[in-house]
């Protein structure tokens, strides 16, 4: 029998050592300008993806073999455990996440570093070399620190088993979701590092730094939504974002991303904020990495706990060293990468972008803030504190308003300057859309403030985006009745923009989501014998006893309820509690959620103890309006995602130049 | 920063564009100093003391009225749901002694749940009254140990 363990170090090692080579030539390539050497270097990367490969699918067959001889198989799977779930337990453990980031890491870098030397010649041994050398670091994280092949002296007969929590769909696509979206910023990073270290860039450069970030920020998109969705199917607290640190250090690359996507587009379309949108993909990947550090070190427990775990020191050091060389080489070429067309006007869409970059950069502050801060105390006071949701709310919602209304005019404003009878008019129909839907929802007597003034600037933004689609349309219909232009071709040219228009959308909707669900959620809990209902917000949840069963491992108990609403019984849920052998103390819920339509809201049930004899049971009944708004958000979302990231047919050199302006000299 | 005066092309459109550069930085600094307001405002009002049962105690009547979190076990046996149902009391022990704590309001999923011989470990958010009873706005159950963020993928 093929000894898995020897397998997978065999791999490793290999690996490692191809990466070796990979950052030697890379570095070589780049000093010597030898190109025939770069592409040695690719074919390392290609190699060293392929290895970790082999590694990856050992550590697969061991989880697929039960060989509980391996330590890591032994302590994050069980025999009771299906197959689906066996597989994600791969990703269930700080070993084996370390290890599914450095494969994907392999795989995105075998394929960037042929688009790399193909964009430009003397940037591409460049970049090839810092995408080598974020692949050698964490490549020797899996190998010296934190190697999943470790062997069990003696082998149990059977494994610990997955945490329960863990026990479910969303476990085998929201962590690789969220490890990959963490590594993918590495790769418009090694872009930029490429292009700051060769002091060369080109308009292709430029473009594929753009795509790659345009990537890693979708599936960290994804990653997050994926992230809010389990937390509110899956942990059972009724809400969906905690404001964690965990989730927090999620998003701030998302938010450094998002800006830098703006940006890219004045320095695309006018050649502005270039040093800037340097800066911010240097900082995506900053934070990534501090994220990364975050969840991985311990320190979140106590700061004391980060100096024993394994790899807390050596990423607080990588973090460390990162932000520092790379602001480093961004002072030192700032000269030479800095803009020189400068932004003529506040009323212009490049204004917008910059407005709407420091209000996401302000967020990503305080967001950063409130998960340090409690750090920060404990070493210097020895105190422990905790940064509740509270400070978040106080700070982000005025911040998160305001980018609705940048949302809600900016993007219909014209490049570089616009006149201001233009900027009334297209700014009169969203103002109007906010004046009128906050002035109806008061009539109709909402009292409270805040969500009266974000549902009405989700309308302005709405209205402005709907106004633009119907303006292209209508530009498509102009350009058919003039004779010579193709209609499809007007709406092509304006795909990215139209796409970009459907994110905005998407955003809009998710807002109304958050407002709804934040703002006019209710929450019980009552104990109810056979036949008697909870009542909140207008539904009644009526109790119709328990069933329970068992298989190997895992008893369940279910609650029958239905919902009524005006005395029509609308659905019918069962709410479980889910008790896995060997982790009585923790029984997970299996929540039961029924979204009612035509109202939206989630009527959301959770089982949370009952008597032995199935007469009485305790519910905890949560009323949460709009919620199912996120996820069709999402699909939304993604719509106008893929619109913008759709290949377009390979622009002729005659058609190029769309404002282009020349690239950094150095 | 693209908002720079930039010294090429300057004749035409010189005096505009600097008055312009200003208003971004005067906007930029306006936004800082509003988020720097907003934070530090959130930090006084939000980041809250963790505090043991002793240090409570010992605070005397400094302690009441003041928003204090205290981490603690749940004492076995010690839970009592009120007669009227929406509020429950129980002891809250730690290494430096013991303290009644009430809540009103929806336990939490999983309080309660404290099995055999192991407690239940929870985080209180609240006030100490006079009376000497710990009144908690926030509950929450802390997981075992077991549930550390090793177990925990990148969420």
């Amino acid at each position: 029998m093929i000894d898995l363990v020897d397998v997978g170090r065999l791999a490793l090692g290999a690996a490692f050592g191809t990466a070796v080579l990979q950052i030697l030539l890379s570095v070589l390539a780049a000093v010597r300008r030898m190109p025939e050497l770069a592409v040695s270097a690719r074919n390392a990367a290609a190699v060293q993806a392929a290895l970790l490969t082999v590694a990856v699918a050992g550590l697969a067959a061991g989880f697929l073999s039960r060989d509980f001889s391996m330590a890591f198989v032994a302590d994050h799977s069980s025999s009771a455990m299906p197959v689906g779930l066996t597989i994600a337990a791969l990703w269930g453990g700080q070993e084996g996440s370390l290890l599914f980031w450095t494969w994907a890491m392999s795989l995105f870098a075998a394929l960037a570093s042929r688009r790399m030397l193909a964009a430009h010649a003397e940037a591409g041994p460049h970049g090839l070399a810092a995408l080598s050398g974020l692949q050698l670091f964490f490549l020797g994280v899996v190998v010296f620190t934190s190697s999943p092949f470790q062997r069990l002296v003696a082998a149990p007969v059977e494994g610990r088993g997955l945490n329960p929590l863990l026990w479910d769909s969303g476990m085998q696509i929201h962590p690789p979701m969220l490890l990959t979206g963490y590594m993918s910023f590495g790769i418009p990073f090694a872009f930029a590092i490429g292009m700051l270290t060769a002091g060369r860039v080109s308009q292709p450069w430029l473009r594929e730094m753009r795509d790659w970030m345009l990537l890693a920020w979708a599936i960290q998109s994804a990653g997050l939504l994926l992230g809010a969705w389990w937390a509110y199917r899956v942990l059972g607290w009724g809400g969906y974002w905690g404001w964690d640190p965990v989730e927090n250090v999620a998003l701030l690359p998302w938010l450094a991303a998002t800006a830098y996507l703006h940006s890219a587009l004045a320095q695309e379309r006018r050649g502005q904020l270039r040093a800037w949108a340097v800066g911010l993909v240097l900082l995506s990947y900053a934070l990534a990495v501090f994220g990364t550090f975050v969840v991985r070190s311990g320190v979140l427990s106590s700061v004391h706990s980060f100096a024993l775990s394994d790899v807390g020191p050596t990423f607080f050091v990588f973090v460390g060293a990162l932000s520092v060389l790379s602001l480093a080489l961004f002072v030192y070429r700032l000269p030479s990468i800095r803009s020189d067309v400068p932004i003529a006007s506040l009323a212009s869409k490049e204004a917008g972008f910059l407005i709407n970059n420091l209000l996401l950069l302000a967020i990503a502050a305080a967001t950063f803030w409130g998960t340090i801060f409690p750090m920060l105390t404990e070493i210097v006071q020895g105190a422990r504190i905790a940064v509740g949701p509270p400070f978040y709310t106080q700070v982000n919602v005025p911040l998160l308003l305001a980018v609705l209304g940048v949302l809600a005019v900016w993007p219909l404003l014209a490049w570089r300057r616009t006149p201001p009878r233009a900027v009334w008019r297209a700014a009169r129909w969203p103002l109007a859309a906010f004046v009128g839907v906050s002035a109806l929802l008061a009539l109709l007597g909402m009292r409270d403030g805040l969500p009266i003034l974000a549902i009405g600037m989700t309308a302005a933004v709405a209205l402005g985006v709907g106004l633009e689609f119907v303006r292209s349309l209508a530009g498509s219909l102009r350009a058919r009745r003039a004779s010579d232009a193709q209609p499809g071709r007007y709406l092509s040219r304006h795909r990215r923009r139209l796409g970009g228009y459907l994110a905005h959308l998407g955003i809009a909707v998710f807002a109304l989501g958050v407002i709804g669900s934040s703002a006019f959620g209710q929450e019980t809990a009552a104990t109810v014998r056979r036949g008697e209902a909870v009542r909140l917000g207008g539904y009644d949840v009526v109790f119709q006893g328990l069933a329970s069963g068992a298989q190997p491992g895992l008893t369940t108990v279910t609650a029958v309820v239905d919902v009524v609403r005006d005395g029509v019984v609308i659905d019918r849920l069962t709410p479980a509690r889910r008790i896995h052998a060997g982790w009585e103390s923790q029984p997970t819920a299996d929540v039961a959620v029924s979204t009612t339509l035509p109202r939206l809201d989630d009527v959301y049930v959770l089982l949370s103890s009952w008597d032995a004899a199935g007469e009485t049971a305790t519910l905890r009944v949560l009323v949460n309006p709009l919620v199912v708004l996120l996820w069709i958000s999402g699909a939304v979302y993604f719509a106008g995602v893929l619109v913008v990231a759709w290949p377009s047919p390979r622009r002729s050199p005659a058609e190029a130049p769309d404002a282009v302006p020349a690239p950094a000299p150095s | 920063m693209s908002s720079r005066p930039q010294p090429a092309d300057a004749a035409s459109a010189a005096p505009p564009r600097a008055r312009l550069s200003g208003k971004l930085v005067l906007l930029a600094a306006a936004l800082t100093a509003a988020v720097g307001f907003l934070i530090w405002t959130g930090t006084q009002g939000a980041a809250v003391y963790y505090h043991t049962v002793g240090e409570v105690r010992a605070m005397g009547t400094d302690a009441y009225h003041r928003l204090i979190r205290i981490n603690g076990l749940v004492v076995d046996g010690s839970i009592r749901a009120s007669d009227s149902g929406d509020q429950i009391g129980f002891a809250l022990q730690d290494d430096s002694g013991q303290l009644p704590v009430e809540f009103r309001g929806t336990p939490p999923d999983l309080f309660g749940y404290a099995s055999e011989d192991r407690y239940q470990d929870v985080i209180v958010e609240g006030q100490l009254e006079t009376s000497g009873v710990f009144r908690a706005r926030t509950l929450i159950v802390k997981h075992g140990p077991e549930f550390e963020p090793r177990e925990i993928p990148a969420q």
